[in-house]
């Protein structure tokens, strides 16, 4: 609490973001920008955009925890051949 | 429902003053075509991009190609080698100073850019990315000499998201130039 409150904004990094809890949170801002922009780009209509780019950051954070699992799975799996 | 002869007249501009419009103000090129809720919606999530990258890891994650880690210019100096006192080797850093260093963006301008990949995708996000980036090199230096400088600079992951947040804004940026440019090309003149 006391970092956040001595945490000058653009001077310094954001206290606690390198945690392991709160890391990858960080992914869910970019995930949904990236939908946006996109879906802005590819829909005729920008009525259509707020359900499709909802739609594909799903999948985009889908794809990912997919990912994730499967590397972890990986590395246990190399991590029990190798003893 | 609105009438469409109450709409703005539309000005048929240049694909190229489209793009180069998107690049000042993100979003600005579908502005100028009309299409004015998409101009919003792609400018404010690119730049909210790019200012939640600096939040995220302090303004020194943009590294200014030509300027070193304290703030000042990196410059290359020719040194003879002791070995071999024929030939000349080139160093480069802040410390050089003097007649015969040369600021290292006129002396291999493409080389320090290749150092510093991500500047390329950041100043894409336009002129809001070089007064950041102003911003970072002025925070490099340091107030008080051999002192701290004015702003931290973040490391590991805090540093990568950050890198990761206003590259990718550019990145979008760039997309969104384009296919603005393309449907300005498309439209009837």
């Amino acid at each position: 609490m006391m970092a956040l409150l001595a945490w000058v904004p653009f001077l310094q990094p954001l206290p606690g973001a390198w945690h392991n809890a709160v890391w990858p949170i960080l992914i869910l801002p970019l995930c949904v920008a990236v939908s946006v922009v996109y879906k802005s780009i590819k829909c005729d209509s920008m009525r259509e955009v707020p359900r499709q780019a909802a739609e594909i950051t799903l999948w985009i954070l889908l794809g990912m925890c997919g990912a994730a699992l499967a590397l972890g799975l990986l590395v246990k799996g190399v991590e029990a051949w190798r003893g | 429902m609105p009438n469409p002869q109450d709409a703005p007249p539309v000005r048929h501009l240049s694909p190229t003053t489209i793009a180069a419009a998107g690049w000042v103000i993100p979003g600005a090129g579908y502005w100028l075509l009309g299409d004015r809720v998409r101009a919003v919606v792609v400018g404010f999530a690119i730049i909210f991009l790019f200012v939640a990258g600096l939040l995220i890891g302090g303004v020194r994650v943009l590294e200014v190609p030509g300027y070193g880690t304290h703030g000042l210019r990196i410059n290359a100096i020719l040194l003879s080698d002791r070995n071999n006192p024929r030939s000349v080797i080139e160093r480069d850093g802040e410390e050089y100073t003097g007649e015969d260093a040369v600021w290292v963006m006129r002396a291999h301008p493409l080389d320090e850019i290749r150092n510093k990949p991500w500047s390329i995708a950041q100043v894409m996000t336009g002129p809001l990315s070089i007064a950041a980036a102003y911003g970072s090199v002025a925070a490099s230096e340091r107030p008080i000499e051999n002192g701290p400088p004015l702003g931290a600079k973040s490391h590991a992951r805090v540093n990568e998201i950050g890198v990761l947040y206003t590259a990718v804004a550019g990145m979008l940026n760039l997309l969104v130039m384009i296919d603005a440019a393309h449907r300005a090309a498309r439209e009837p003149a």
